[in-house]
């Protein structure tokens, strides 16, 4: 890879227009975010923050899980945490790619990483594609899809009435269940998914918060540190 | 435009947690060789919390929640596509509730 890195707009409309599909796929499920953020008691001016400074669709769900007041304020911050340790591992793969660039583009650029959009710009560049914008491109046009339908969503979704009426209150357990089946990578992942299912099982049935989800993800972890081939780059299953 | 003040403090807490992670990668790696294993436990993380986050939701209501799983689970292996898997599951969920009445 001679190729030297540039960063140009060209290259953000390429990014751009790759992501249209996936886009559209994160619009869909930003209408539904939207809603069960105002279902949850976020008010719109929070939302907008949210959704600006954290832009971590996963993550943004898990601490709506636990919205209510007093907020849980450590309990959220740490799952927050748990379910965006993946990024590490992104940002860990865009050190190739952007390394030759500035650091005052680099880490601006950073806080887009997103996983869709990632996923569509290391596609790109698999098949050669060299100029940083695109992966810009790919990330801004996700985050803009994002943004705007979760801000559609919290107006709509005032109207939207009782989600359990539609099955809708079980949009967050199936999108982290989808996220985790398109993530399946070989029969071993079976044994860490079951012992965090386990573990979870019980911190649930006996502990108050959300703490079941450390436990069951730390539990998970140890299993597949403990069992799994060493030290395998690829991986992202949220 | 109101917002909460112990709100406003969690989403700053939750977006500085998430752009150390985001930004954090990059920065490390030029700096430590992590252990190998411990890279092997960071490929496990993102599964085990998905499960854990999902595991209570199917206890509290398996009648629905066992059918809705195994709905999105065929459509992201049909398909791939995140929003034809939900939709699936989240039609399975209202009509297992219409048929038991739940």
């Amino acid at each position: 890879m001679a190729g030297e890195v540039v960063l140009t707009w060209g290259g953000v409309l390429r990014g751009m227009r790759a992501t249209i599909p996936v886009a559209l796929g994160v619009a869909t499920y930003g209408i539904v975010f939207g809603a069960l953020a105002n279902q949850s008691g976020v008010t719109f001016g929070e939302n907008l923050l949210m959704n600006v400074s954290v832009f971590a669709g996963a993550a943004q769900t898990t601490a709506l899980e636990s919205w209510h007041y007093p907020l849980p304020v450590l309990s959220i911050v740490f799952t927050v945490f748990l379910v965006n340790l993946r990024l590490i591992l992104l940002s860990v793969s865009m050190r190739s790619w952007l390394e030759p660039l500035p650091r005052w583009q680099v880490y601006p650029m950073l806080h887009l990483l997103f996983d869709e959009g990632w996923s569509v710009a290391m596609g790109m560049r698999r098949r050669g594609e060299r100029d940083a914008g695109v992966f810009l491109g790919c990330n801004l046009l996700v985050g803009l899809a994002w943004l705007v339908t979760i801000m559609i969503g919290h107006i709509v979704g005032g109207q939207i009435g009782d989600p359990a009426a539609i099955g809708l209150d079980f949009a967050f357990t199936l999108v982290f269940a989808a996220i985790l089946f398109g993530g399946y990578r070989s029969r071993f992942d079976l044994l860490p998914w079951t012992v965090a299912g386990v573990v979870a099982w019980g911190a649930y049935v006996l502990l108050p918060g959300t703490w079941y989800v450390v436990l069951g993800g730390i539990a998970g972890c140890l299993v597949g540190a403990a069992g799994g081939p060493v030290g395998r780059p690829e991986s992202e299953a949220g | 435009m109101a917002m909460h003040g112990s709100a406003v403090l969690t989403i700053v807490l939750m977006a500085v947690v998430t752009y150390a992670l985001r930004a954090g990668g990059f920065w490390l790696v030029g700096r430590f060789a992590l252990p190998p294993r411990f890279e092997t436990a960071l490929n496990y993380l993102p599964g085990a919390v998905l499960v854990s986050l999902v595991v209570p939701a199917v206890i509290d209501e398996p009648v629905a929640g066992i059918p809705a799983l195994a709905m999105t689970a065929l459509g992201m292996r049909k398909t791939g596509n995140l929003f034809v898997a939900l939709v699936g599951g989240v039609f399975t969920v209202w009509l297992v509730r219409q048929v038991t009445g739940g």
